[in-house]
């Protein structure tokens, strides 16, 4: 409960401040029931150059059809519940909401990571048994 | 030779650390929380690894996660900073097993330092004047009374696992004896999982002053001479400065000897500060050992010339101090105000925003340790430290002058400050003579105009908010 607010209020701060340096023109961030629809007039000004921003923005942004799952903790990713086990989930594969995809094991204790919607697996970006970071990038869902 | 330092910290100590990393010549890597994602030392660093959400719990003081920062990243050492587990010892032995050097004290002194009767105890052993307390923890009232009446009143109830001031009841009068003892072991055990309490005398006002030890694992062990850190409040430190104004030199000579000597007789390795608490007739007691760096290490550093966080990561990695006690000369004076984000006016309390119009001070004499930047957002999970502003001068008085021209210069909006507290602090004629005691920032507030200070420039100087 505490991180899903935690979530939201870091989504809030960070699509106010991207609205606001004039990078992104419209907005919709939802997470779980909450949802955050932001629309700004685009700027006169072409947007900031902005150092450490990863992508190219464009000023008119719909959601981006494949979602990714991220990292909850920091820890070590695997894909299946057991080495000698098959993965979770294999590329290409229909999931659904809820469904356990990979584990991330901190010290000894096993995370289950599970997809927060339901679609086709498009990518897994992590290695199995590589240390993942929080909010690292794991598996890519593309809502079906 | 260390190669690559994860740096465990957060804010102006985390860039501290990540440029001693740089003129070392060693790689940093710093493991921040998903609230400081844009912060001043990630940018900095070498490399950034995200240890968890905004709260320490889950990032900051998260030892698994430091450990897999650590793994990730490839780093040889973690300096803890000040502050979360940087005196835990937890955190150092979990290194220590993982072969992960921590730049630091051993796991042992950290234990036997938080163990405030245990620190007592060696202290007293070493030599180090302790205050008249109960020799181990009292179990009953009737053990209680019996001490209390040998040691006298007014005493204090302090918590075995306390420190910082925290887990303290002052007991003026054998009346309050049995509630004090309750409600201390019923504080502590929430606090610190420990209910064990002792007694020890109370003393009033006087001073607080601290010296700086620095010990290689090679058996030698240096002083850096003291700091006093009288201006507090609620045992947060405001405003440090070297040398004490006032102290006598005899009993400074004595504080810096029992200090060494009392870091020696337990083969203490690192920085370390020797706390003590002094009374106008010159008598000192220690309080507690801080088995870290301290916030206000940069004071010592501008006197005596030393990096006391290069020292240490260089003293972690098994090399000697390249110093004698005979090298370590102190000049002038230097103080350090601490502007936090913080409303004097609302009862000093913390708070969160953006940090906009910012400038800086600079210029000569003047040393601003920060982690601000413009546009800086102050997050609500930390303590609010947003910068250091230290200054050196050949005397107390032109210390103090630059001070107040470094702290006119600094501007920003966006969050309240303590920047106007800290001008009126040094108008204060108590501070200004340098007679003030650990009473004093309680003095100023009352003291307060109701506008900050006024100048015969018009513009407008500290903070808005």
């Amino acid at each position: 409960m505490t991180d899903s607010l935690d979530h939201a209020l870091h989504a809030v701060v960070t699509v106010a401040d991207l609205v606001r340096d004039g990078r992104l023109g419209r907005v919709r961030v939802q997470i779980g029931d909450l949802s955050i629809d932001v629309t700004a007039p685009v700027s006169e000004n072409p947007p900031r150059a902005v150092e450490s921003a990863p992508v190219e923005v464009a000023t008119q942004t719909e959601l981006p059809p494949v979602q990714v799952v991220v990292a909850p903790l920091m820890g070590v990713f695997f894909r299946a519940p057991a080495p000698d086990r098959p993965p979770f989930v294999a590329v290409a594969e229909r999931v659904e909401i809820g469904q356990q995809i990979a584990v991330i094991e901190a010290m000894k204790l096993m995370n289950p990571v599970l997809a927060d919607r339901a679609g086709v697996v498009r990518e897994v970006h992590v290695a199995d048994g590589e240390v993942v970071e929080f909010d690292q990038p794991l598996i890519s869902i593309e809502p079906a | 030779m260390l190669k690559r330092v994860l740096v465990a910290n957060r804010g102006e100590i985390a860039v501290r650390i990540v440029r001693a990393c740089r003129d070392l010549g060693i790689e940093s890597v710093v493991g921040y929380s998903a609230a400081d994602r844009d912060g001043l030392a990630v940018h900095l660093a070498d490399d950034a690894v995200c240890l968890g959400p905004g709260p320490v719990a889950r990032s900051y003081t998260n030892v698994p996660a430091l450990l897999y920062a650590a793994a990730k990243t490839g780093a040889d050492a973690l300096h803890p900073g000040c502050g979360f587990l940087s005196e835990d010892p937890l955190l150092a032995s979990a290194c220590r097993q993982v072969g992960l050097t921590f730049i630091g004290p051993a796991p042992e002194h950290l234990a036997l330092m938080g163990d405030k009767l245990a620190a007592r105890q060696a202290m007293q052993a070493a030599g180090v004047p302790v205050l008249p307390g109960s020799d181990g923890p009292v179990e009953t009232l009737e053990a209680a009374v019996a001490t209390a009446d040998r040691i006298g009143y007014p005493l204090m109830v302090k918590a075995v696992a306390g420190g910082g001031g925290r887990g303290i009841t002052v007991v003026p009068a054998p009346a309050d004896l049995a509630g004090a003892l309750t409600a201390t072991r019923a504080a502590a055990r929430t606090l610190f999982q420990d209910d064990r309490v002792y007694l020890e005398r109370y003393v009033d006002g006087g001073r607080h002053v601290e010296v700086q030890v620095l010990a290689d694992a090679h058996g030698q062990v240096l002083h850096l001479g003291e700091r006093d850190c009288s201006v507090q409040r609620r045992h947060q430190k405001l405003l440090e400065e070297s040398p004490s104004p006032g102290l006598d030199p005899q009993v400074r000579e004595r504080l810096c000897a029992v200090s060494v000597a009392g870091a020696r007789s337990i083969g203490y390795v690192s920085a370390g500060t020797f706390e003590f608490l002094v009374q106008d007739d010159g008598q000192a007691h220690f309080l507690e050992m801080n088995t870290r760096l301290q916030v206000e290490h940069p004071i010592t550093e501008l006197r005596s010339g030393i990096d006391l966080v290069t020292a240490m990561i260089r003293v972690a990695g098994g090399e000697p101090l390249p110093w004698s006690q005979a090298d370590v000369v102190l000049t002038g004076h230097a103080v350090e105000a601490r502007i936090n984000a913080e409303d004097v006016d609302r009862d000093w309390a913390a708070v969160t925003g953006r940090v906009r119009d910012l400038r800086l001070p600079a210029g000569v004499g003047v040393r601003v340790d920060t982690h601000l930047v413009e546009g800086h957002q102050v997050p609500p999970f930390y303590d609010s430290l947003l910068a250091k502003v230290i200054t050196h001068g050949a005397t107390r008085d032109e210390a103090l002058r630059r001070l107040d021209r470094a702290l006119r210069e600094f501007h920003c909006t966006g969050v309240p400050t303590t920047v106007d507290f800290h001008r009126r602090l040094l108008r204060h004629p108590d501070f200004a003579a340098g007679r003030h005691r650990l009473d004093v920032v309680a003095a100023v507030t009352a003291a307060a105009p109701p506008n900050p200070v006024t100048d015969t420039n018009p513009e407008r100087t500290g903070t808005d908010g």
